[in-house]
């Protein structure tokens, strides 16, 4: 900035913060003094809402409107400690067991975790299941080699992929139990059962207080008290113009 | 509502409100939501937030600034600074309630150009002696020729006393900005009065 403009802007600030003009800008001075005569003028009356405010202030704890409705999470553990102690055997056995294998499906895990876990799954399978019983073996026409479209009538040939060894017609189709050995490929998520995760019944997102954005905006302070886009005027409006090129025509 | 003598201290010109002796107390107070803490703060602060929102020329000079004290009571627990950042704070609100409300009144009705016959403030008053230099009416329609940006600059300089910096941060612009908004204003009103002054 050069010289003339720093002398500028210390007239011009002596002139705005004092009130003493430089030689010449006694109007300009005058009228500013006119404007912070703005201040002498008493002060509007408050609205009720305002004056009952400032007569009985806000009731200590009263909530406000960023307390109002405690976060999602407490809810949830409210919710959690009211339920019954069956309740929350279940509850935590599903957590346990969608964790368990959830941990397991994990592509990532090394086989030294997914391989017992998925064992152990299996024996569970098997106590739920009740002893197993001999399943006939599928017809001729499903033997492996079979396409998926069906379209593979004839018997793989020389150059046939090779067939995946786990599809051993010991294992029906879409039953829950699963062999107790390992299956070929162990990194395949897919072959590892999944725990669904309980859905635990939290309330809507619509339950959730949504403060407005002019609440939010104009209770924004920064140490110094300069709080830019506060509140919800749009500052697309106030755009900032170097220059200040928004003098009037 | 109690006094404004106890606990308030006029500043150095004795023309740019009052600061409270024990700010942090009263803050702290406040923020327990006592009402006479907000009573303090309200009277520290209500004629220079009144008197920004009349020189923005809005009509509903006792609604807004209700407005805005509702705002920074209810949202002390955000506020953190000191007592000239508290200020800079309710300005900043003040200068968001002043343009909500012309956006307001914008999609209401249409603007209106001022005309001094209308104002009901040209009425005499009992501080109409401080006025006697350059009259309310005078001065509303002086800044009546300014853009609403140069006179948001300076009414926030001369009337709510903050600094550049301080009015910088309350319009979210630059302090070059600011600082040209400024100058242009105070030209435009210079040229304004040479104008008056001038001989048909």
């Amino acid at each position: 900035m050069s010289l003339w403009n720093d002398d500028d802007d210390v007239r011009t600030d002596e002139l705005l913060r004092s009130g003493r003009p430089a030689p010449g800008d006694e109007p300009l001075a005058g009228v500013l003094g006119g404007i912070r005569a703005l201040l002498d003028e008493p002060a509007p009356p408050p609205t009720p809402a305002l004056s009952t405010l400032l007569r009985d202030g806000l009731p200590t704890g009263s909530p406000t409107p960023a307390s109002a409705h405690p976060p999602r999470w407490r809810r949830v553990l409210r919710w959690g400690t009211g339920l019954g102690v069956t309740g929350k055997i279940l509850l935590g056995a599903s957590v346990a067991a969608a964790g368990v294998t959830g941990a397991a499906a994990i592509p990532g895990v090394p086989d030294a975790v997914q391989v017992p876990v998925r064992d152990a799954l299996s024996d569970l399978g098997h106590l739920l299941s009740g002893p197993e019983t001999p399943v006939p073996a599928p017809p001729a026409t499903s033997a492996p080699g079979t396409s998926a479209s069906g379209d593979g009538d004839s018997p793989p040939g020389p150059d046939s992929p090779s067939v995946p060894p786990r599809a051993t017609p010991a294992v029906p189709e879409g039953d829950d139990e699963r062999p107790a050995t390992p299956p070929a490929d162990p990194q395949r998520p897919s072959d590892v059962p999944t725990g669904r995760p309980t859905q635990v019944p939290v309330g809507p997102p619509s339950d959730l207080p949504t403060p407005s954005a002019k609440d939010q905006g104009d209770h924004r302070a920064t140490p110094g008290g300069n709080a830019p886009g506060a509140g919800s005027s749009g500052q697309e409006a106030d755009a900032p113009s170097p220059g200040g090129e928004d003098e009037p025509g | 509502m109690r006094s404004a003598g106890m606990g308030l201290r006029t500043r150095g010109s004795g023309m740019l409100g009052r600061v409270l002796d024990d700010f942090d107390a009263v803050l702290a107070r406040a923020r327990t939501g006592a009402g006479e803490a907000f009573t303090l703060l309200y009277e520290d602060l209500a004629r220079p937030v009144s008197a920004y929102v009349r020189s923005q020329g809005v009509p509903d000079v006792e609604d807004v600034t209700s407005e805005v004290f509702l705002a920074v009571f209810t949202g002390l627990e955000r506020f953190t600074g000191d007592q000239a950042g508290f200020r800079s704070w309710v300005f900043t609100i003040a200068h968001h309630r002043v343009t909500d409300h012309w956006r307001r009144a914008a999609r209401a009705a249409p603007t209106t150009e001022y005309d001094p016959a209308d104002d009901a403030r040209t009425a005499p008053s009992a501080e109409a002696g401080a006025l006697e230099a350059v009259g309310t009416a005078r001065v509303v329609a002086l800044l009546g020729t300014l853009t609403a940006d140069q006179r948001e600059v300076l009414a926030l300089r001369v009337l709510a006393d903050l600094t550049i910096e301080q009015v910088a941060g309350v319009v979210g612009r630059s302090e070059g900005a600011v600082k040209a908004l400024q100058r242009r204003a105070l030209a435009t009103l210079r040229r304004a009065l040479e104008t008056e002054a001038a001989p048909l």
